[in-house]
């Protein structure tokens, strides 16, 4: 920071950067300027005029968020001529303003209340009638009402610089003007919630909040964001211990949040709040000691009788480290169950390579700051807003496509450096999405290579074994690569080889970012993608050039459920050698080896011979979300003890022998591993179950009944010893990591991935890799994308593989629907648009075809079966194939696809 | 003045084609530019004229195009406003109908003291016919080899392109031409930065109004020491007076800068209507002050305007005689201004509807006394308030008619209504 101008406010000298404005100056020296129009992440626009001041030797007042300090110079914000200016601009802002504050929503926490009864005149003298407009709901979760608006257009920057949607506009001129969607449009982005919370009237509001409190009656506590793997900072308000609102941490790393993350806390609890267990086909309501005691002793039982590898045990991903951790330490080191699976999007490694891999992946995770400065990013099966959204929108700030991120530096007068970088205009990387999807905001350009996810790992195998042949780094004898540094080959003689010509940047970026879709955790071809993704890093790195990979992760707490549940603690590992060489000083853990994990398949398929007898399932419904519902529903059948925790007594719960409520993430304290790794903390709320995972009761119950009593019995002692055992060195507990802004556990940067030196351990092909390379795992092996197209306007799309529904067949995708689907939202708002059954996702070009619109109803058929669903009419889905989420009760794609298939070809015909 | 500079070929016959402009010495100016003097000569010459900008705010010229740095790489550009909005203003007009080729010329030996490849004309989307008459001289003076790829053998390249506005007056004023300039709403910018740094499409920018730039060709043919000896000190050259209003002759009359408006009104103008008195003067359009008949002695130049506490804006003399309401002056043109308000800025933006219901009303005979003191406070609370000069400009004619014409709004209020007009005549 360049120290070195001095400025006085009012009397007041201080010493500030140069750049810095004069509002910025004045909140250093402790004077506080009022301002609407200017928010610290947005470009300056100057319009309010209520931060008018006066400067010493310049006779007009001049505006403070956009006058920038000069050396000397003296600033005044009491005199009486600011006084009148500021007195009347408010006069003039109330002129067409309601003076209803007592029935707004935002009656309050309006600036304008707040100024004008600071500056205000006191008095009205406007005397005629107001202009009006009618309120108007602009989307699901936003309200407006043009009559509050103060024209400070906000919501329209946030829209253009920072959402990237550009959704929200300024429509007439004058007092006429109005602000919001287009005529019949909605507010569509997932980040459409942010505007509610900038906006410093009562102009745009949150529906799901609006009129449920007063915001004086709302206790705050600092708290992260659960819900997806961006690991957003949050505030959270509450009114008697309910949740309210939701709200960014506005000066924090993320100062804008996602709709799912502000509104995803809002589905009621509809299921029981005391357990039930079932005794003689009837359900009886009991405390929760009996219900722990009841499960404890059948697992005592079972486990005496038939071994611990006839228990299964699944969790979802919404849980805590604490609780993922706990989890596997009882079942995995005290009860040395084997079928431990944290659902179907945590990748269940089925043996010691990808084992290996997986930890290999997570130490080259790069974070979204290190694709500062790269010319190229390759969207791999990848939709960042969609699926993380606020780690999206930071991939776009580090590109410097999009502004108001946390990074840039503020105070030196955003806005004024000129236009932002447009992709596509010869400065801005370049973005190549490979994938089924053309990734969000539509505004940015980029290169769509449209492919279903086998094709696309296909390709990426290829050219990175391609990519790595050349560079001379590939030891197919199996040892670490023959050729040294001492004549690597240069980009271009790379360039020359059969390379397609879209994939040039490959081998030419000097910087390059893959950004991996969390959808690929579910994926066949996630080991063999994983697998050229390290070897394009190592190949890259010995051509001298920079790769970042980031994993996306996905929904709830992946990174965290992969790492602690999945691998089992890892001590700091700072060179390859130290791997394996662990736990010393840590307490045991991590007995059962990783590998012997059977995941979900493995325990489907135990539960299908008959060989498991007791499965608990902890916050999912595995019917819900796994492939071949019929046959996971068989096989779970045979087993005679079915213990499940969940927010519904339906789904499997409603069968299960022993149901036991679960609490909200929001009710639990713990910890969060984002998709860079850090550790955020959550901070609970106060609930009728107290602040502690009820797991940690049941799990306590069982070693008990073990006779392995454990002190793992809170949150706290979980979390450290959680940090003993894996060698944390950082020193903050769970209350401090709540307030934080969270914590690497390894020390900031030790992690971040530079690959100057990979580890040359994991070159030689693997076993995987190889099958697919000799095309032992496909038929036909070459990728059938056409990948020559045409630049256009709004970015490139390549026509894809295959056949746009030749033959009436298409390609079935499935997955967590985007957040932009609302399909989350079903709990939360009774929005028209909300979808609250099954859709599938047709593109726009099949449904022309097709002659099918949106909302019509259409059976999807496969081998397996048949699902009657809405459609919904795409504009990123690539032509050829047909999207059906999970996440809906009843008939879904569990009912179409086996996890058996690697492709799955479905017919779409129209009901009705 | 006897000789014509910016109307010479003015009346004419085809006074707007090449060949008739070629015989009557067009582009003679660009061919000395381009061959004889440097780039930086032009710039020198212009200075040393003493040229201050036509567009109203008489900016010197030469000094504004120095403001442009030097070693910024990449493109760099000029804009001529040719967006004449201002009610009573209609000068411009008359030279891009008649004699576009005069404005090429200038806008042709400015790009190039300016070093700039590219020239936009943003022209006012009502001014059909001068829109075409400049696009078709664009592309004889093209295909004359004037404008284009290697300008006269020189090796200087200029592209001129001419673009219609869309109708809204804010874009008259530079910024927002920039931003309309680039597609997007006309809302003017915040300045710092100015557009010679910080224009169009975020590079340096020069934007000059149409006379101005009609002036170029002439400084450069005759020399500055000929430019500067027309006119008064500090205020040199020939000016285009637009005269509208209540006078015999209503037009466009070049005269020297500094002449009187006795002059101006009686012996071009040929005198208030119908022998009628002379009650007020706006002379530069609706945002400079009205002054009266006492000030008949005035020098229209920018220097001795402003001595008067008026200004001499864009040279459009608006003469009101003894017949007119200055409450109905002040009521029309707020009612302009406030449709014309770009909104982007509380203050203009309420406050201007606010200022025409209590005119209304007091017009009307529905005011109170203490509306006319509410209407000071108002323009005082717009006047420096705002984002751009807009709202400075859209108080003027209530401040100045206050000012001037005090007992005139009381006795409306006294009266009921206004005595100059039957009772039941409502202003449109």
């Amino acid at each position: 920071m360049v120290m070195g101008l001095k400025v006085t406010v009012d009397n007041r000298t201080i010493e500030v950067e140069q750049g810095t404005t004069v509002l910025n100056a004045a909140s250093q020296a402790g004077v506080y300027i009022p301002h609407l129009c200017y928010h610290r992440k947005l470009s300056i626009k100057g319009g309010c005029r209520v931060c008018l001041i006066e400067v010493e030797g310049t006779p007009k007042l001049q505006p403070a968020c956009s006058t920038v300090v000069c050396e000397g110079m003296r600033v005044k914000t009491d005199t009486q001529q600011v006084k009148d200016a500021r007195r009347a601009v408010l006069e003039l802002l109330l002129v067409n303003h309601p003076l209803d504050c007592p029935v707004c929503d935002a009656g309050g926490e309006c600036k304008l209340q707040d100024y004008v009864f600071w500056y205000g005149g006191g008095r009205g003298r406007f005397e005629f009638e107001k202009r009006t407009f009618a309120r108007e709901d602009v989307g699901p979760f936003v309200s407006r009402d043009m009559n509050r608006c103060i024209h400070c257009t906000r919501c329209v920057r946030f829209a253009a610089e920072v959402s990237l949607a550009e959704e929200i506009g300024v429509f007439e001129r004058g007092d006429r003007t109005s602000i919001g969607p287009s005529p019949g449009r909605e507010l569509r982005s997932p980040f459409s919630g942010n505007v509610t919370e900038i906006c410093p009237v009562g102009a745009l509001t949150d529906r799901v909040f609006r009129f449920r409190a007063r915001s004086w009656e709302l206790a705050e506590f600092l708290s992260s964001c659960p819900l997806c793997s961006a690991g957003c900072l949050t505030v959270v308000q509450t009114r008697g211990g309910r949740i309210l609102r939701m709200l960014t941490r506005e000066k924090s790393r993320t100062p804008w949040i996602c709709d799912l993350g502000r509104f995803g806390f809002g589905a009621p609890a509809r299921g029981e709040s005391r357990p039930l267990i079932m005794e003689d086909g009837r359900r009886m309501e009991v405390p929760w000691d009996v219900a722990a005691r009841t499960v404890a002793g059948r697992l005592r039982t079972i486990s005496k009788e038939s071994g611990p590898e006839s228990i299964g045990v699944i969790c979802g991903t919404l849980a805590t480290n604490e609780e993922i951790f706990a989890l596997r330490h009882v079942f995995g080191n005290v009860m040395k169950c084997r079928h431990l699976s944290f659902g179907p999007g945590t990748p269940s490694p089925a043996g010691r390579e990808e084992t290996e891999l997986l930890r290999d992946a997570l130490l080259a995770q790069g974070r979204v700051s290190d694709l500062v400065g790269c010319d190229s990013l390759l969207l791999l099966c990848a939709d960042p807003f969609e699926e993380t959204p606020v780690a999206g929108l930071r991939i776009m700030q580090a590109l410097g496509l999009a502004s108001g991120g946390a990074v840039e530096n503020d105070e030196a007068g955003a806005g004024r450096e000129g236009p932002r970088r447009t992709a596509g205009d010869g400065t801005a990387p370049r973005i190549v999405a490979l994938g089924p999807r053309r990734p969000q905001p539509s505004t940015v350009h980029m290169t769509w290579v449209a492919a279903a996810p086998r094709d696309c790992a296909e390709l990426v195998m290829r050219l990175g074994l391609e990519l790595a042949e050349t560079a001379g780094r590939l030891g197919t004898s199996g040892g670490p690569g023959k050729a040294g540094p001492e004549a690597p080959p240069t980009a271009g003689e790379f360039q020359g080889r059969d390379l397609d010509s879209k994939f040039g940047f490959w081998a030419s970026a000097r910087k390059l970012g893959i950004v991996l879709g969390g959808e690929l955790t579910r994926s066949p071809y996630l080991y063999g993608v994983l697998a050229s993704v390290l070897r394009v890093c190592a190949a890259r790195s010995a051509l001298g050039a920079e790769t970042v990979p980031l994993f996306l992760f996905g929904r709830g707490n992946a990174r965290g459920a992969l790492e602690l549940g999945v691998l089992g603690p890892q001590p700091t590992r700072g060179g390859a050698d130290q791997g394996q060489d662990r736990s010393e000083g840590a307490p045991r853990s991590g007995s059962v080896s990783t590998a012997e994990h059977a995941g979900l398949s493995g325990i489907v398929e135990a539960a299908g011979h008959g060989r498991l007898r007791a499965l608990l399932v902890f916050g999912i419904d595995p019917l819900a979300e796994c492939l071949d519902r019929a046959e996971v529903e068989r096989a779970l059948k045979n087993v005679e003890f079915v213990c499940a925790q969940s927010n519904t007594a339906q789904g499997i719960s409603g069968t299960a022998h022993v149901y036991l409520p679960l609490q909200s993430i929001f009710e639990k304290a713990g910890s969060f591993t984002d998709l860079e790794g850090r550790l955020t903390g959550l901070s609970p709320q106060a609930s009728e179950h107290g602040p502690d995972s009820l797991l940690f009761a049941l799990l306590g119950t069982v070693c008990e009944a073990m006779r392995r009593p454990t002190e793992l019995n809170s949150a706290d002692a979980v979390f450290a010893y959680m940090k003993q055992s894996c060698g944390w060195p950082f020193k903050e507990d769970l209350k401090m990591l709540s307030r934080s802004e969270g914590v690497f556990p390894r020390g900031p940067g030790s992690e971040s991935a530079s690959w100057a030196a990979p580890s040359p351990d994991w070159l030689p092909l693997r076993e995987f890799e190889r099958r697919a390379r000799d095309g032992v795992s496909r038929e036909n092996a070459p990728f059938r994308g056409d990948i020559t197209g045409a630049d256009s306007a709004g970015g490139e799309t390549v026509p894809s593989a295959p056949e746009p529904g030749r033959d009436g067949e298409f390609v079935l995708l499935c997955g967590s629907a985007g957040v932009s689907s609302w399909a989350w939202a079903r709990d939360v708002s009774q929005h028209p648009k909300i979808p609250n059954s099954l859709f599938v996702e047709v593109s726009r070009a099949d449904a022309h075809r097709l002659a099918i619109r949106q909302g019509d109803s259409v059976e999807v058929a496969s081998a397996l079966g048949r699902v009657t669903a809405a459609v919904v009419v795409s504009d990123s889905l690539m032509p050829g194939a047909v999207y059906v989420p999970f996440g809906f009760p009843g008939p879904g794609p569990g009912d179409l696809a086996s996890s058996r298939d690697e492709v799955t070809v479905v017919r779409l015909n129209k009901v009705g | 003045m006897a000789e014509k500079i910016l109307l010479r070929n003015v009346g004419i016959p085809g006074s707007e084609r090449l060949e008739v402009c070629r015989s009557r010495g067009g582009y003679r100016a660009l061919e000395k530019a381009v061959r004889e003097l440097r780039p930086a000569d032009v710039t020198e010459a212009v200075k040393k004229s003493g040229l201050r900008g036509r567009g109203g705010a008489g900016f010197p010229t030469g000094l504004k195009w120095s403001f442009v740095p030097k070693d910024v790489p990449g493109p760099r550009y000029l804009c001529c406003n040719a967006d004449e909005g201002e009610p009573g203003t209609f000068k411009d007009r008359v030279i891009i109908e008649n004699d576009p080729h005069l404005l090429l010329e200038g806008i042709a030996i400015s790009c190039y003291a300016l070093s700039v490849a590219e020239a936009f004309i943003y022209v006012r989307g009502e001014f059909a016919l001068g829109a075409e008459r400049l696009e078709g001289a664009v592309r004889e003076a093209e295909a004359g080899g004037f404008l284009g790829r290697n300008i006269l053998g020189s090796g200087f390249d200029l592209r001129v392109r001419v673009h219609r506005g869309a109708g809204s007056y804010i874009c008259g004023e530079e910024t927002a031409l920039l931003e309309s300039l680039e597609g997007k709403r006309g809302l003017p910018r915040l300045k710092p930065p100015f557009p010679a740094s910080v224009g169009l499409y975020g590079k340096p920018t020069v934007i000059n109004n149409v006379e101005t730039l009609s002036c170029v060709p002439s400084i450069v043919q005759n020399g500055p020491e000929w430019f500067a000896s027309i006119g008064t000190k500090g205020n040199t050259g020939p000016k285009l007076f637009a005269v509208s209003g209540h006078v015999e002759r209503p037009g466009v009359y070049e005269l020297p800068l500094g002449v009187t408006l006795r002059e101006l009104l009686s012996e071009h103008a040929g005198g208030v209507r119908g022998g009628r008195r002379l009650k007020a003067v706006m002379p530069g359009g609706p945002s400079t002050p009205v002054i009266t008949a006492e000030h008949l002695d005035v020098r229209l130049d920018f220097d001795s305007l402003a001595a008067a506490g008026t200004a001499l804006g864009s040279g459009a003399v608006i003469v009101m005689d003894d017949a007119t309401c200055m409450v109905e002056i002040a009521l029309r043109l707020t009612r302009f201004y406030r449709h014309e308000s770009c909104g982007q800025c509380s203050p203009c933006r309420e406050g201007l509807g606010w200022m025409e219901r209590l005119l209304d009303g007091i017009e009307s005979g529905r005011g109170r006394l203490s509306d006319v003191g509410l209407l000071l406070e108002l323009a005082a609370g717009i006047s420096g308030k705002t984002l751009c000069p807009f709202g400075d400009a859209a108080v003027v004619p209530v401040q100045s008619t206050i000012g001037r014409f005090r007992e005139e709004y009381e006795s409306h209020v006294r009266t009921k209504g206004c005595p100059l007009k039957p009772a039941g005549v409502r202003i449109p």
